[in-house]
């Protein structure tokens, strides 16, 4: 595992594809019906022109949102290619009005802008030929399984290692990769062992995702806030509405209260949050998404020294967040109730020195009392419904625990 | 009921030693970790007995969320105070808010959720994130200030039966 994904703490998701011509779900929209939905889909291309994408100001935005890497969808299941291939004709430089490959624009605003590269490719293609499942073209898959010796299944392996190859090597050193739809087929079907050997021979410094069997470097649950931390490094990737991509039905946007409390709730549970957002067809972004990508940057700003460069603290302290400095001389205290009285810390009174809101220092009142302080909290301590105060202690407060 | 009575009936016990002067507040807040640890809250001599009686109101009127209750959510499901009536159908959750506050619980597994507010039963609409898969999401409330009690505001959560929680690690989603 590379030191910085840990430490990185937000990341940004990037639905971005031919799917948001006309705001369907991304892929999935056709896979109930390929005989009646696969056409009408797939057409939307014809109608994609990112003709306002501008991936410096989405770096930016990253950035402002206090970002540390992003991941764009290269290619979703149904295998239209946001990159130049030579491996097939399905992409949007050769078929959509665009003409333009999106990838490397975007690589080079991320670097650009300190940002770490993260690409999504997925494994399955549900427009390629040659692909086979047990769960999408089930007769097919039985014949060539069975029937055919196996020879699209293989074909189909090369082109995909051809086109994870064209994203691994075109556009410089990719930093994280996110793999995707890895469930079709069993792990020794794709030879995951192998791909996870190769990836780790050639790119060493690329980090990835878990959706590669079992040989993935970190968990990445989706949609569900873990309530058991996962016991290896982890990512939670959550949509700011309820879709991945751009669909203008749902305005089901959460807020940025609730999002800094999602993103403070995963910090204290030792994890990444990756915060998806669905660009149009024309690569603009919701002014919804971009607000609370804002806000959420205040805060983490704001509170940089209790987000990052800090660990999980296990312990019945504190009925809020919590997260602890590496040298464990403070406790950081996420107060997620808006309030002006006193809130109890559950931790020995002779061993605290002082207590500030983390975001300026200004020292916050409280008192001692044996097994416990009480810290004076006021409404304007907080930013987006949390307010985050460190407290300070004598000594490594774990030789106590 | 006098305050002596009121706080009795919940075991509560009074020290004739001297030690910090809580007030209602802070009484409130070690009542619920003492029943959440199933211990003793035993108030000390310092403490007035007008903070003490306002203590005892609360206790009384929110009765229902005290009496035969034991512990309830690990901050890993609910970042705040909890308890949970004895056979696991009733949640309720404080909120020592003064101004408008979300409120979100991870994980219920119930499809039912009737939330309210006590002691009277106000509904309170959930909102919800919806999980997908296996995990339920997470049940987000909406308090708005007149909601709020300037004590502690306390939410029931009733599914209709034993409340169930997700206990998983959250895994990737493999159909939309």
């Amino acid at each position: 595992m590379q030191p910085w994904f840990p430490e990185a703490k937000l990341g940004i998701f990037i639905h971005y594809g031919i799917y948001s011509v006309k705001g369907t779900a991304e892929s999935w929209y056709f896979r109930s019906s390929r005989l009646t939905k696969y056409r009408p889909y797939m057409k939307q291309i014809k109608g994609f022109t990112a003709k306002n994408y501008d991936p410096e100001y989405w770096a930016k935005l990253f950035k402002d949102a206090g970002a540390e890497y992003a991941v764009l969808t290269t290619k979703h299941h149904d295998g239209a290619a946001l990159f130049d291939t030579k491996f097939s004709d399905l992409s949007v430089v050769k078929k959509s009005p665009a003409e333009r490959d999106i990838v490397g624009p975007y690589c080079e605003s991320l670097r650009k802008n300190g940002l770490k590269v993260g690409l999504y490719f997925t494994q399955c293609d549900w427009s390629a030929k040659d692909y086979t499942a047990k769960t999408w073209r089930p007769v097919k898959y039985f014949i060539d399984t069975y029937l055919l010796n196996k020879k699209h299944w293989k074909r189909f392996k090369e082109f995909h290692r051809s086109q994870l190859g064209e994203i691994l090597t075109n556009y410089g050193k990719i930093d994280l990769l996110w793999f995707d739809g890895d469930w079709e087929r069993s792990q020794a079907d794709w030879d995951m062992k192998g791909l996870k050997q190769w990836l780790t021979e050639n790119f060493p410094e690329t980090v990835i995702n878990s959706r590669i069997g079992s040989y993935g470097d970190y968990a990445t649950p989706e949609q569900q806030m873990p309530t058991v931390r996962p016991d290896i490094p982890w990512e939670y990737c959550m949509t700011i509405n309820n879709s991945w991509g751009y669909q203008p039905r749902d305005k089901n946007f959460k807020t940025p209260e609730q999002i800094v409390r999602i993103f403070s709730e995963i910090v204290s549970m030792g994890g990444n949050l990756l915060l998806d957002i669905g660009p149009k067809e024309d690569g603009t972004i919701l002014p919804e998404q971009e607000n609370v990508l804002r806000r959420l940057g205040e805060f983490i700003r704001a509170n940089e020294k209790a987000v990052r460069g800090t660990d999980t603290f296990d312990g019945d302290v504190f009925s809020g967040g919590r997260t602890l400095s590496r040298d464990g001389k403070t406790l950081y205290c996420f107060s997620y109730e808006v309030t002006d009285k006193t809130v109890p810390v559950f931790v020995p009174g002779d061993r605290v020195t002082q207590v500030v809101l983390t975001r300026d220092g200004k020292a916050l009142p409280f008192t001692k009392d044996g097994d416990k302080i009480w810290v004076k909290l006021s409404p304007e301590d907080y930013i987006y419904g949390t307010a985050v105060f460190s407290v300070s202690f004598d000594k490594d407060i774990r030789e106590e625990n | 009921m006098n305050a002596e009575q009121i706080l009795a009936s919940f075991a509560v016990e009074f020290s004739r030693e001297e030690g910090t002067a809580y007030n209602c507040d802070q009484l409130v807040r070690m009542f619920i970790r003492s029943r959440r640890k199933c211990e003793k809250l035993v108030i000390p001599a310092s403490c007035k007995k007008e903070e003490i009686g306002r203590f005892a109101k609360f206790a009384d009127k929110y009765r229902r969320a005290f009496e035969g209750t034991v512990k309830g959510l690990d901050t890993d499901w609910f970042a705040g105070e909890s308890l949970m009536s004895s056979d696991g159908e009733e949640l309720f959750l404080f909120i020592f808010a003064c101004s408008d506050t979300p409120v979100m619980v991870k994980g219920i597994k119930n499809k039912k959720k009737t939330v309210s507010l006590l002691p009277d039963g106000r509904p309170v609409s959930p909102g919800s994130s919806p999980g997908l898969g296996e995990g339920p999401g997470s049940l987000w409330m909406f308090l708005k200030k007149g909601d709020l009690d300037p004590i502690c505001t306390v939410i029931s959560i009733k599914c209709g039966d034993a409340i169930e929680l997700y206990t998983g690690t959250g895994a990737p989603i493999t159909q939309n």
